[in-house]
């Protein structure tokens, strides 16, 4: 028998992680709920005159990756299925022309909103917004003025996208600083994307906080067309994220989500450089090894099962059999953990990978260019 | 008993009434500053207690399948409850624990009619003692409806790093009853489970509910999904913590876990037996040859109360029978039909035990747990097993010589040969041979173990019992030292029916201490009919034994047990009267074993086999006084086998235990208080349907003193006809009176006068005439029947949202425009199918609306939940409730002034598309029309008419159709680059 099971109560007392609640009532007369509304009037008033109405005219429906446009969902038990193949026959005929399905979901047309981030006229909103690859989209400010805009480049794997006006002295709203977000904080939607007298407003919490590689905060405010492209703040008003349909499979999927509780705010904060390279008006792709990992390994590495010819993997000489121990100098737990530390990166990016191939039983750093 | 500290209901109600003021006071920005501040610390108490909780929530994966689900570690030795439908019947799982690593465990118990399942960590935790940080179990008896709840888990298996995914909601309902089906359309109900609107999705299934202090109150596993697929709708069902408990000590011994049931079948139906109309439970049908019907019950007989509970439904029975495990004894009180004199005869009760619910998921197999009464030499086992795999690789070949062969393979060999060795036979064969020949060799080694497994399985085992031992240890305090072991008991014999206290003692010596013995006959004759008689002199002399047995046994002389306990193992969970034991028994012989009380650590009973009859002994403890926290036993029961041989009266002497309960911290009541009187001002509206998709179900407001009822003018009230169930369950036949066109709303009349009885049950709502301005992140609560998940007298489903906006939009119901042209408020709120007629409220039970069905936008193809503003409807409910008017003359008044001429603008759009309305670019302008003394010209791409945005040709025409010739239109258009804004005023169609 182990020592460990004469403990003293006393230990197996401090095990628990809830024993003694905390109370904010103790601070406070009035219950919770019932402060919410000067808070929230408060902080949709001090973004306000950030977030923008964006509109969009004529265009087609971009062909997105994937057969037939639809979004790759991943084939994990529990999870809900792309419709069955039969039903979409017709769909399959007018890809790229029809409107854009997701699974329960057609994208309409309606307008969207778009969150100031700089002086001169960058505005960011939801590559959602510009599906249909409109002729012309149109801003409206919180006073009136409307401007078109023209479209500059997309972060694919934060599914946004920076338009341009041409405006002085727009309001840059203040970021939360990303040290201060937590989980189980309020977060608050507001958009413009509903035709309403003033902004909308959902409420919500901070779910978790490093989803999708990294890139996004996870809250359970309904995020829908509704509000994709606005910002998610906090009690404060602060830009928490913007508010974008995400899901781990791809680039559009993430809508067939909308309202579940699930949704995602892709971060801003600390992103100058990646802002530089939309201005310019780049198009950025999630970095991909291009191989096939053993799920079921425990780890620690990760268990390569086949490396394609032509991906970047095979590229740089992994093998079938290589373990993978670490990306760029951070250990590998296990494969899912190597994907977040690869899709963090965009394609293109270098990254040094360590690996251990058994037969020469020695550990190699490589170089890997990312694809796309 | 609320501890202060938690919530001081003086203080609390001083609180709601300062907010009763409204809010647009003077100095606004000073008292939103201040609510910022006190908002503040409440969402950082919440980040903490978060932040404390999350290590406890975990991954569950399948080592074979992908997929997965949640768990949460509940215990610091690393015990995991999850959903049974999420370990199904694998026995070793991979966790992912929140410090983003993979860990292994095993499945201990199962429990497929409560879908869950415990499963224990391999390894030693994070914290000292090798222990894992735990959630602590709450009591979902204290959730109260609007209670805040979080949900944990992996939803969509999005964590990557295993740091779960919280959803903060409210409690909707509780004590809801769920039939369905589980894994392999086996019968699966959720008895009584905690129904959330904080966000539940696939992932989430076997993660923690925590309340608002942190307490683990359910374990969250079933969802109601809508036409959108499986992603969450704002129901979201949580299996009661209470339930679990009354499974856990059998899932931590390992085992499958067996539901009671009575057996028995009965309907909430109006009398059989005499057609008076009386609404009552009756018994319709009873499982061939059950326990009831053994004990007297027939079909007919009316059921008044099970253990003490009035049933007034029927699903009170499903409910309160479904989380209770077989061989829990119950009380079920009932008054038989007595055929031959019409007449029902003197209520009677019967004590019966449960019977095992078959759910069909008994062939699922038992969790593959070792014996524990054996338990192995690890180190022999692991050389053993070294040793086998030596032995298996140097099997010896196949003789070659043919005679040598053993009989099985020589039946094999061609009947006619004259092949003397192997080698002569043809290379088919001999393959065949070499295999057989290997796989007889391999028949002969012993069975291969899992070492590792077993041993991680029997340190499993040592921590149940070394966390029961502490905690009878506890329950013991000094009881040994303080008094001798005296005790006086009572056997009940069942000829003699004195009764009425002690009348005849019997004294017997034993070790030097006192035994009283006095018959006492009250219990012996309820159980007349299960109980199979011994003959007196039997009685007489297992009375006698048991007495003996009583002193040297475990149950009064438990540091005996202490002693022993060191080389034990649970057995099973027991259900001993109404309470659930752990059966903790010894090793070795004479099947030796305690029975440990599951809520307080105290002893319960004893098990052991009696060397002087030779068989199997228990005495249980089936009544205990409490005073204070200390229990003393004042009855126990003696059974041999299975037959319950005596019941004693312990009378004095008997040792007091501490009856070790936690102080729970109870969930604040605030909003449940402000909810309960609003509840009784929805009521559940039924039509017809008839059409597959339509729902025949929906909820109403009540508007008068007499019971008028304002709902949604739904496809289920087509023939005018509704019944209308009462917060009380009475069911009353409606007729509709009027409806609003526009409105989409309908008043509802009832077709006779409302006893007073049931009218008392509801509260009348009051409409305000004027307008009140809900700003957005207005708190909202939604009442309403959705999805039917509240029947007969149960409470309505409770969601928790804000006002997003309040809006003129374009929007659709039903897949029709919905012609309403004034502002709907749009709430985050959740409702579903059922919710059309509900109430919108505000925290201080403000009427801000009706809810409709679930709208969708037509600007964004997505579902909104919407509500008409209270005011909107003000006056229809006043003309629907003042009597004196035809509903002609009504309908006439409300009708007037809808349908507009049409109006010439003179601007011809531009509108060749297939597949769908192009955007709005000006093709042509007629002359002399308003639009060229407008200016406009071809190419101009209209996007506003006033405030409605165009986006394509058809929003145009809809927008202009809203107006009257003589009406001034703002039209903004993009010419080029550049936006610009004209006024048109239209003139009458020509």
């Amino acid at each position: 028998m182990k020592p460990h099971h004469r403990l003293p109560a006393s230990v197996l007392a401090l095990a628990f992680v809830a024993a003694a609640p905390l109370h904010g009532q103790a601070d406070s007369e009035v219950p919770e709920f019932w402060l919410l509304p000067k808070v929230v009037h408060r902080a949709a008033e001090s973004i306000r005159a950030s977030v923008v109405t964006v509109e969009t005219f004529g265009g087609f429906r971009k062909v997105l990756e994937g057969a037939g446009g639809k979004p790759k969902v991943p084939a994990v038990p529990g999870l809900p299925k792309p419709p069955g193949k039969d039903g979409d026959k017709d769909k399959d005929k007018k890809k790229g022309l029809g409107p854009i399905r997701m699974p329960g979901f057609i994208q309409a047309q309606g307008a969207s909103t778009g969150l100031v981030i700089s002086k001169d006229g960058w505005i960011v909103t939801s590559s959602f917004a510009l599906n249909w690859d409109p002729s012309t989209v149109l801003v409206t400010l919180d006073d009136g003025r409307k401007f078109t805009a023209s479209v500059g480049g997309t972060d694919e794997t934060r599914g946004i996208t920076l338009l341009r006006v041409e405006a002085e002295d727009l309001p840059v709203p203040e970021f939360a600083p990303p040290g201060t977000i937590e989980v189980g904080q309020w977060a608050f939607a507001i958009a413009r994307s509903l035709a309403g007298k003033g902004p909308t407003v959902h409420v919500g919490a901070i779910s978790a906080l490093d989803r999708i590689s990294g890139k996004a905060i996870q809250c359970d405010t309904n995020t829908s067309p509704a509000n994709y492209g606005g910002p998610l703040v906090d009690i404060q008003g602060r830009v928490l994220g913007l508010i974008v349909p995400l899901a781990p499979a791809g680039e559009a999927a993430g809508v067939d989500w909308y309202d579940s509780g699930i949704g995602f705010a892709a971060k801003l904060q600390g992103l100058d450089d990646v802002i530089t390279r939309l201005e310019a008006g780049e198009t950025l792709k999630r970095g991909k090894l291009g191989i096939a990992l053993d799920p079921s390994s425990l780890g620690p590495g990760a268990m390569v099962v086949s490396t394609p010819r032509g991906s970047a993997g095979h590229g740089a000489g992994l093998k079938k059999g290589d373990k993978i121990l670490a990306v760029d100098g951070v250990s590998v737990r296990h494969s899912m953990h190597l994907q977040d530390a690869v899709g963090h990166h965009y394609a293109g990016d270098w990254v040094e990978l360590r690996y251990e191939r058994k037969r020469d039983s020695g550990v190699v750093d490589v170089l890997v260019r990312l694809d796309g | 008993m609320r501890n202060a500290r938690f919530s001081n209901p003086v203080r609390l109600s001083a609180a709601l009434l300062a907010c009763l003021v409204p809010f647009t006071t003077a100095r606004a920005t000073t008292s939103q500053d201040d609510a910022l501040t006190k908002l503040r610390a409440f969402e950082d108490a919440r980040r903490q207690l978060i932040a404390r909780l999350e290590p406890s929530v975990c991954a569950v994966m399948s080592l074979k399948r992908q997929g997965g689900g949640s768990g949460v570690i509940f215990h610091p030795r690393g015990w995991i409850l999850t959903n049974f439908h999420v370990t199904t019947t694998e026995k070793v799982l991979k966790i992912g624990l929140p410090d983003g690593e993979f860990h292994l465990a095993d499945v201990i118990g199962i429990d497929p009619g409560g879908d869950i399942a415990v499963c224990a960590l391999r390894g030693e935790g994070p914290l000292e003692g090798g222990l894992w940080p735990a959630a602590r179990l709450g009591s979902s008896s204290k959730l109260q409806v609007g209670g805040v709840v979080y949900a944990m888990g992996n939803p969509f298996l999005l964590a990557t790093d295993f740091k779960p995914t919280v959803t903060v909601g409210v409690v909707s309902g509780i004590h809801r009853y769920q039939g369905g089906t589980g894994p392999n359309g086996r019968n699966l109900s959720y008895p009584d489970c905690i129904q959330v609107d904080a966000a539940v999705n696939p992932g989430n299934s076997g993660g923690p509910l925590f309340d608002e202090n942190g307490l683990l109150v359910g374990i969250n596993g079933r969802i109601t999904i809508r036409d959108r697929g499986r992603v969450n709708t704002g129901v979201g069902f949580a299996v009661s913590i209470d339930q679990i408990r009354n499974f856990l000590p059998s899932l931590l011994a390992g085992r499958h876990t067996e539901h009671g049931t009575l057996s028995i079948n009965a309907w909430h139906m109006k009398d059989p037996n005499r057609g008076t109309g009386e609404e009552a439970i009756f018994v319709q049908g009873m499982i061939d040859d059950c326990e009831a019907y053994k004990l007297g019950l027939r079909q007919g007989d009316k059921l008044l109360r099970f253990d003490g509970r009035d049933i007034l439904w029927v699903n009170d029975l499903a409910r309160w029978q479904g989380v209770l495990p077989a061989g829990f004894e119950v009380a079920l009180q009932y008054q038989p039909w007595q055929p031959d004199e019409r007449r029902y005869g003197q209520v009677q009760t019967l004590s019966m035990q449960l019977t095992p619910f078959d759910t069909g998921s008994s062939r699922d197999p038992a969790p593959n747990v070792p014996d524990w009464s054996d338990r192995p030499d690890f180190d022999r086992l692991a050389k053993e097993m070294a040793e086998l795999e030596e032995r298996k690789k140097s099997i010896p070949k196949l003789p070659q010589d043919l005679a040598e062969l053993p009989e099985e393979l020589r039946k094999l060999l061609p009947e006619k040969s004259d092949a003397k060795r192997v080698d002569d036979l043809d290379s088919k064969l001999q393959k065949k041979l070499e295999a057989r020949w290997k796989a007889l060799e391999l028949a002969k080694l012993p069975k291969e173990r899992d070492v590792e497994r077993e041993r991680a399985l029997f340190g499993y085992m040592d921590g149940v019992v070394a966390e029961l031992r502490t905690r009878l240890e506890r329950s013991l305090g000094n009881v040994a030292r303080e008094r001798e072991l005296m005790v006086l008991v009572t056997p009940a014999k069942e000829d003699d029916k004195a009764g009425g206290g002690a009348s005849e003692a019997d004294t017997a010596t034993v070790e030097g201490e006192n035994v009283v013995v006095i018959v006492q006959g009250d219990r012996l004759e309820q159980r007349a009919g299960s109980v199979v008689k011994a003959s007196d002199s039997e009685v007489e002399d297992v009375a006698t034994s048991m007495s003996r047995r009583l002193l040297l046994d475990p149950l009064l002389d438990p540091r005996r047990v202490l002693s022993a306990l060191d080389d034990a193992y649970v057995e099973d969970g027991i259900a001993i009267g109404g309470r659930i034991a752990y059966v903790l028994a010894l090793r070795g012989p004479g099947k030796r074993a305690v029975f440990v009380d599951a809520e307080f650590g105290f002893p319960l009973g004893c098990r052991y086999r009696d060397p002087d009859i030779g068989s199997l002994i228990e005495i249980r403890i089936t009544e205990f006084a409490r005073d204070g926290d200390r229990v003393t036993p004042t009855r126990a029961e003696v059974r041999a086998g299975l037959r319950v041989r005596e019941t004693w009266k312990i009378d004095q002497g008997a040792p007091s235990f501490l009856a070790m309960t936690e102080a729970v911290p109870v969930p604040s009541d605030t909003v449940a208080k402000r909810l309960e009187p609003l509840m009784h001002s929805v009521v559940k509206v039924f039509g017809k349907s008839g059409f597959a998709k339509i729902e025949a179900y929906g909820s109403g407001l009540v508007v008068s003193a007499e019971g008028d009822v304002l709902t949604w003018s739904h496809a289920n009230l087509l023939d005018g006809n509704a019944r209308v169930v009462f917060p009380d369950g009475s069911v009353h036949d409606y007729m509709r009176q009027i409806e609003h066109p526009d409105l989409g709303a309908t008043m509802l009349r009832p077709r006779l006068p409302i006893p007073k009885l049931h009218l008392d049950s509801v509260r009348s709502l009051t409409f305000p005439s004027t307008r009140t301005e809900l700003e957005p992140g207005t708190p909202v609560f939604s009442i309403s029947n959705m999805f039917k998940l509240a029947e007969f007298a149960e409470p309505l489903s409770v969601t928790f949202g804000v006002v997003v906006s309040s809006l003129r939009s374009d929007l659709r119901l039903n897949l029709r425009r919905f012609p309403f042209q004034g502002e709907v408020l749009i709430v985050d709120a959740p409702s579903g199918p059922g919710s059309h007629g509900g109430g919108l409220f505000g925290l201080d039970g403000q009427l801000y609306g009706m809810l409709t069905p679930i709208s969708e936008s037509a600007e964004t193809n997505t579902q909104l939940h919407m509500a008409i503003p209270a005011h909107e409807l003000a006056a229809f409910v006043a003309l629907g409730t003042g009597k004196k008017r035809e509903a002609r003359e009504i309908a006439a008044e409300i009708n007037k002034d809808v349908d507009k001429p049409p109006v010439e603008h003179g601007i011809q759009l531009f509108e060749a598309g297939r597949d769908r309305s192009p955007p709005a670019y000006v093709d042509r302008i007629r002359r002399n029309s308003p639009a060229s003394r407008a200016k406009l010209r071809p190419d101009d791409l209209i996007v506003r008419v006033n405030d409605f945005p165009i986006r394509t040709c058809a929003e145009f025409h809809r927008a202009i159709r809203t107006f009257a010739p003589g009406d001034k239109i703002d039209l903004t258009f993009k010419r080029g680059a550049t936006v610009m804004k004209v006024t048109l005023e239209l003139e009458a169609k020509q």
